[in-house]
């Protein structure tokens, strides 16, 4: 399974488990937020805790998401170091805030 | 430019995962020149963005078409890398352009910030030293340089 939806509270949490993140992976990403967008809770969470790698095409997916659920708060969690190397260079953390963690995502004040 | 190195070059066909093929050869090769982790994680990227935009752009998403990729080390160690295509070049001026611009920062209240595509060759521009672009009888190379001492 590329990706697992975990359903917890008002959170909506979509699991990578995939290395690369990239334009390979992209297209199936999207699809698979198709499918689930009108079951998404009020906030989605992205756990990157498996991908090591992510390019311009990953990136891509994740700002066709912010698009695609207007109204709806996304965030990422457990992102490694080459994930938040890209999400600070390209200056998408200003959007899409990191946690380090689910349950810091889940925090009420996060 | 003298090569302190054996050199790497592979043939290749374009494809959506071609990427990920690439990658798989040259990173190993990387590590075997002794190069620091975080320089073999940029330059990887660097790699796999200039590979999708050939796929992408100069052979128009079309599989099966030719690539090279070319690395070496050079006595000044700098890591080279030269993608080949034999495509459609990339517009006289984009990458000049690249230079005079920055990454636009998304903002939750403009949605015209909120860009999905034309962030590759920036990447590559801002984890490169140096970056070049030739053509050549239908051949497009794509050179990249960064110091890895």
């Amino acid at each position: 399974m590329q990706f697992d939806i975990i359903e917890k509270g008002q959170y909506t949490i979509v699991q990578v488990n995939e290395g690369r993140f990239d334009a390979k992976l992209a297209p199936a990403f999207r699809e698979q937020l198709e499918r689930i967008k009108g079951n998404i809770r009020e906030q989605l969470v992205l756990d990157l805790g498996q991908v090591r790698f992510m390019d311009s095409s990953g990136l891509g997916a994740v700002m066709g998401a912010y698009k695609m659920l207007r109204n709806t708060k996304i965030s990422i969690v457990n992102p490694q170091k080459p994930v938040i190397d890209l999400l600070k260079l390209t200056r998408m953390d200003k959007l899409i805030l990191s946690h380090p963690t689910i349950e810091d995502a889940l925090a009420p004040t996060a | 430019m003298d090569v302190n190195t054996r050199k790497f070059h592979k043939e290749y066909l374009s494809s959506l995962e071609a990427s990920r093929e690439v990658a798989d050869d040259i990173v190993p090769y990387w590590n075997s020149l002794g190069i620091d982790e975080s320089i073999v994680g940029q330059m990887e990227l660097c790699l796999v963005e200039v590979v999708n935009n050939v796929f992408e752009h100069a052979y128009g998403n079309n599989d099966g078409d030719k690539f090279e990729a070319t690395s070496y080390l050079t006595n000044a160690k700098d890591l080279i890398v030269e993608i080949s295509d034999f495509g459609q070049s990339i517009p006289h001026g984009v990458l000049e352009e690249l230079l005079k611009t920055d990454f636009i920062e998304p903002l939750a209240d403009d949605p015209e910030t909120w860009q999905q595509s034309r962030r590759g060759l920036k990447i590559i521009q801002e984890l490169s030293d140096k970056l070049e672009y030739f053509s050549h009888q239908n051949r497009n190379t794509l050179k990249l340089q960064r110091s890895a001492s």
